[in-house]
């Protein structure tokens, strides 16, 4: 299985996401204008992963090269975020997010997940310049912010599949009325990055022409959203040992999602299908996929049980092969305090299952436990 | 052995204890919505909208968090509790896609954070309403 291992990494923080950084929060300090407000607050989550066999190490997605074993590993998914926003008005303002979580090899590694300007010529339109989340999925924007979940760790199947976080260009959004339903239209457009360990090595990837488009509709507590979001990116695939094809990857991926929360029961559905220009010489896409999930929680009080089963079929791709993996979890939310909430989850993927191990086996149908425990915060 | 009164409390007091009772009740829960005067009224799911993030025109005004009155609006309003709203807003906060009602001290404050500008809306005990400010709600 040679291309098993699939690894991807987002860049390290750079010097000029720093100094954009470091500029918003002159900014912030030299906010005492009168119209000007500005806002700090943060995330983060407090905790760690281990599974019921040392052999096979879980991680959230391929960005991700050290996993959890094991032993209880506190540095997978312990994460603090702060956030820093300046209004200079009812229509500009700029915000920064800088998250410190697990990048590729390196633990509690600091970065710029979101920097951009926005400009809202009305209420219902915002237009945004700079660094974004790729929201390929319902959730994929808000993925780090453990309080806002119910689940401990976002269902595998579907968040590890999108190598690339987030998309530095331009987005247009707008949200409007119709009837008794809330629309929301989302168009982004721009580049991406990722530090991805192909078979020819660990190779800085950018994704070219990428975009991401959503419609989302809210009527009452429902909400149901589709979305596309496309890459190119250049790739290196070894045929054979003297065999290296050199290619323009099309990644696409098409998604629906739907959320409905009554304020006691929650059910949170997603599909999601990747599909792939195929590989030169060969009539196969490097990778395709298709990957789904439903989670039904209820809330009593403070605690929130939820259950989840989440699917992975692999449509007979190059790397993958043509298998179909399921898996069920358990999470358990306890609202113990104001801004705190403790989570414990429990999921038993089975070991060749490559939506959840730095490397999986290919040839064992062992069932293996990963159990998650933490707390989420906000500040 | 002294022998202890068995004195019987009349009727007419119990009716007016649990009267009393129930009438407290029933004002910890007098809840109204307010905007400026001349504003139009607005039905639940209007003001839940804005105090969930789903609607952006108005400016919605908040008390402390450990305000019990904050409590009960937004179980009244909503149906959900703090740490639920506090969730959803988070959601929305840190994909900046809203930003978090604003907090004032008591319900003067929001009278007076109300009362300027006609894109804010705000809750108070019912108790509390005066001319500065209209109902657009009851939610009693």
């Amino acid at each position: 299985m040679l291309y098993r291992k699939r690894r991807f990494n987002v860049p390290r923080i750079t010097k000029r996401s720093i100094a954009a950084f470091g500029l918003t929060l002159v900014f912030v300090e030299s906010a005492a204008a009168d119209d000007i407000t500005t806002t700090i607050s943060g995330y983060g989550t407090a905790g760690g992963s281990f599974t019921s066999n040392g052999a096979y190490q879980y991680v959230h997605d391929q960005t991700e090269f050290v996993g959890a074993g094991n032993n209880f590993d506190t540095s997978l998914d312990s994460r603090i975020g702060v956030q820093a926003k300046v209004s200079f008005d009812s229509q500009w303002s700029v915000t920064a997010q800088e998250v410190v979580r697990e990048r590729g090899d390196s633990t509690f590694d600091p970065g710029t997940e979101w920097l951009f300007v926005q400009y809202s010529p009305i209420s219902a339109v915002d237009l945004r310049v700079g660094r974004m989340a790729l929201a390929t999925f319902l959730l994929s924007d808000s993925r780090n912010v453990g309080y806002a979940a119910t689940w401990f760790h976002a269902p595998n199947e579907v968040y590890q599949s999108e190598p690339f976080q987030y998309i530095d260009g331009a987005q247009a959004k707008w949200q409007f009325e119709l009837g008794s339903f809330d629309i929301g239209l989302k168009t982004a457009y721009g580049t991406s990055e990722a530090n991805l360990e192909l078979p020819t090595g660990l190779t800085d990837t950018k994704a070219k022409n990428a975009s991401s488009s959503s419609l989302s509709v809210q009527w009452n507590d429902l909400l149901v959203r589709a979305a596309l979001t496309k890459g190119v990116s250049p790739f290196a695939v070894p045929l054979a040992p003297e065999l290296i094809v050199n290619y323009a990857l099309h990644d696409k991926y098409l998604s629906f999602g739907t959320q409905y929360d009554n304020g006691t029961a929650i059910v949170i559905g997603e599909w999601s299908k990747r599909t792939e220009n195929d590989v030169p010489l060969v009539n196969k896409p490097l990778f395709a996929s298709t990957q789904w999930y439903v989670a039904g929680g209820w809330r009593f009080g403070k605690l929130t049980p939820m259950v989840i089963y989440g699917g992975l079929k692999e449509n007979g791709s190059l790397a993958d092969g043509n298998n179909y993996y399921g898996t069920w979890s358990v999470a358990l939310r306890y609202d113990v305090v104001r801004n705190i909430a403790l989570k414990a989850e429990a999921s038993r993927p089975i070991a060749a299952n490559p939506a959840y191990w730095v490397t999986p086996n290919p040839d064992s149908n062992q069932r293996i436990n990963v159990f998650g425990l933490g707390a989420d915060f906000v500040f | 052995m002294k022998k202890t009164s068995n004195k019987r409390i009349p009727v007419s007091t119990w009716f007016g204890i649990s009267g009393l009772l129930l009438s407290s009740l029933a004002r910890a829960g007098d809840i109204v919505v307010v905007m400026a005067p001349g504003a139009a009224p607005l039905s639940k799911d209007d003001v839940s909208k804005v105090y969930v993030g789903r609607n952006k025109d108005l400016k919605p005004i908040d008390l402390p968090e450990t305000s019990p009155v904050r409590e009960e609006f937004y179980k009244k309003a909503t149906g959900r509790d703090l740490s639920q709203i506090k969730a959803v807003w988070s959601r929305l906060a840190f994909t900046s896609e809203g930003t978090p009602p604003k907090s004032v001290a008591d319900d003067g404050a929001v009278k007076k954070a109300v009362a300027s500008d006609p894109k804010a809306i705000g809750y108070i005990a019912k108790a509390d309403v005066d001319s500065s400010v209209k109902v657009v709600l009851d939610l009693d």
